[in-house]
């Protein structure tokens, strides 16, 4: 946790939209009765995506991640 | 023999040994002689022996024991705790009643008896996530929300505290004990984290097996696979889990473990 981030949007699913110098990221609290977050730096067309549907995309991505925490080796520990 | 022969017999050998003891009374003539080792501490060293209630003391002490195991129970003794499934919404009770019927014979109200038999549970989360999503957003439930309700899971708390206990190492953590403790990554661990606790019998929250559709679920897809979801009840390191539904934060009790 930094001081400067830049929280974008919080949702009650426990994750969070960040916007970083380098684009946009989405934050997900992962696990079950042991939480911890990771994180994945959103694509171009993934933060268009968001640009346009809002909380849809990010709830749909969110629960990608959810559903399979390394993503593709997308993700990193928060 | 006749009553009347009896006492007078007895009168008689009473009378012989009052007349004994009375020329003998500067021996030390006890009037109990049919108790031949108790003369020792009576009457042989009655001045040296007063720390020898040794075998006086038996007595007194014996039947406190037989006492105490009697009295013990009584106010030791806990309370029974009710096991119960808590207050579940019709929606909650058809997902429960779902999952039971899947996991048969378990079900959820076995689950609790074998695993939550005091009806608490523990889940635990990083220092950092619980400041952004408890402390910061005023999370009035924990865990996973949505518009049917905020989704946790959780284990037994004795499970998840023996783990802690085991993997402390003076100011801090050993986060590989804790994850090889509870049957996960050592990485879930790192750093700082919050313990919390529920008692579910106060808070009667909805309590059920947790389903593949439940919000955080990362479905196993090889028995290799740890820190994923398994159906019945426990975690793919074997640890007794439940889901528990709209958890109130102001009735966990936090503990941190640096």
């Amino acid at each position: 946790m930094s001081a400067d981030e830049d929280v974008v949007y919080q949702s009650p699913l426990m994750y969070r939209i960040l916007r970083e110098s380098e684009g946009l990221v989405l934050e997900v609290v992962v696990g079950g009765f042991a939480m911890s977050t990771v994180r994945v730096r959103l694509s171009a067309d993934e933060a268009l995506n968001y640009q346009r549907e809002g909380t849809r995309f990010s709830d749909r991505l969110a629960n990608a991640i959810l559903a399979d925490p390394p993503f593709g080796g997308r993700t990193y520990p928060a | 023999m006749p009553s009347s022969m009896l006492t007078l017999t007895t009168a008689l050998s009473r009378a012989v040994v009052t007349l004994l003891c009375t020329s003998m009374v500067a021996l030390g003539c006890s009037t109990e002689p049919a108790k031949p080792t108790e003369p020792a501490r009576k009457s042989a060293e009655p001045a040296a022996k007063p720390a020898e209630p040794r075998p006086a003391a038996e007595p007194t002490v014996e039947p406190k024991s037989a006492i105490e195991p009697t009295v013990e129970p009584k106010s030791i003794e806990p309370a029974p705790v009710l096991i119960s499934t808590g207050k579940c919404s019709e929606q909650q009770s058809a997902i429960a009643k779902q999952a039971d019927e899947r996991a048969t014979p378990w079900t959820i109200l076995q689950h609790l008896e074998k695993n939550f038999p005091d009806m608490r549970v523990s889940w635990l989360m990083k220092e950092t996530p619980y400041q952004n999503y408890v402390v910061k957003t005023g999370a009035t439930n924990f865990g996973r929300c949505n518009d049917t309700g905020c989704y946790l899971f959780a284990a037994p708390t004795a499970v998840i505290e023996a783990a802690v206990e085991k993997s402390l190492t003076g100011e801090t953590h050993d986060p590989a004990v804790l994850g090889e403790a509870l049957g996960l990554p050592a990485a879930n661990f790192e750093g700082p984290l919050r313990m919390m606790t529920l008692d579910l019998a106060a808070t009667q929250s909805c309590v059920r097996l947790p389903v593949d559709e439940d919000p955080g679920v990362w479905k196993c897809k090889s028995d290799a696979d740890k820190d994923c979801f398994k159906f019945g009840g426990y975690t793919s390191g074997n640890v007794p889990e439940l889901m528990v539904i709209d958890a109130p934060v102001a009735q966990a009790t936090l503990r941190e473990i640096p």
